[in-house]
């Protein structure tokens, strides 16, 4: 079974925020055997993306040219401070929230999914440096400074910037077993000690 | 001290995260002295 995983990009992202999960993914994607994942990159709109520290990257597909993804990534960076007032990215958020089997956030990403009310009941993290602004986007949700994942289920955030990577592999351990987790970090020569994960629904 | 130059090597089908990883470490580099970028939340 292909799970298809759509990486949102736009500009100002940053750069690990993206770049971490779509290893994680791609390289546990790449095991022998079928392939597990098909890791795509997404845009509002056709042409490069610029991120963070003016780094270009193509996306791959642009948004609503392909069904959206059984799994959303929404990365963060000081574009999120933009794209929360963009109708287009909160409408695109709230439709892959509707039929996504997951939503993930890294770092600031977290915003996005407040934004446009997918946090609501539930608890979510993000940089430390941002609590403050996650916190202002609304009451009807719990934000967790301490922690580096928080997995309410369907919905997961991450803290800043490198804890995507270790949010990435816990969803490979929740979706392939933990094994291929093991594997795929190990491939990746990533020391992954960070593995606490707060669950809010069994807590 | 003033901000050094790094330059990164690119070309296809590199691995995307040892392009990133180093950048992003670079990127958030802040001299003591304050001449370099100041931190910032992303």
């Amino acid at each position: 079974m292909v799970r298809t995983i759509d990486i949102l990009l736009f500009d100002d992202v940053e750069v690990l925020d993206f770049a971490g999960p779509f290893e994680v993914f791609s390289v546990a994607g790449a095991r022998p055997g079928p392939p597990a994942f098909q890791v795509r990159t997404v845009a509002l709109n056709p042409g490069p993306v610029t991120a963070r520290n003016g780094l270009s990257v193509n996306p791959t597909h642009v948004v609503g040219a392909a069904p959206i993804a059984d799994l959303v990534v929404a990365p963060g960076g000081y574009g999120t401070r933009r794209e929360i007032h963009n109708p287009a990215m909160l409408a695109h958020l709230r439709a892959a929230n509707a039929v996504a089997k997951m939503m993930l956030s890294v770092c600031t990403g977290s915003l996005l999914f407040a934004r446009a009310g997918l946090l609501t009941g539930l608890a979510a993290t993000t940089h430390a440096g941002a609590m403050d602004e996650l916190r202002a986007l609304g009451t009807d949700f719990q934000v967790r400074p301490d922690a580096r994942v928080v997995d309410n289920g369907r919905v997961i955030t991450s803290a800043g910037i490198s804890a995507g990577i270790d949010m990435a592999l816990h969803v490979v351990g929740r979706l392939l077993g933990q094994a291929v987790a093991e594997e795929t970090a190990a491939y990746m020569q990533y020391d992954w000690t960070l593995r606490h994960v707060d669950r809010p629904t069994v807590d | 001290m003033s901000p050094k130059r790094v330059g990164f090597l690119i070309y296809p089908a590199m691995q995307a995260l040892d392009l990133v990883g180093p950048m992003d470490a670079f990127s958030a580099v802040t001299l003591a002295d304050g001449k370099g970028r100041p931190a910032e939340p992303d």
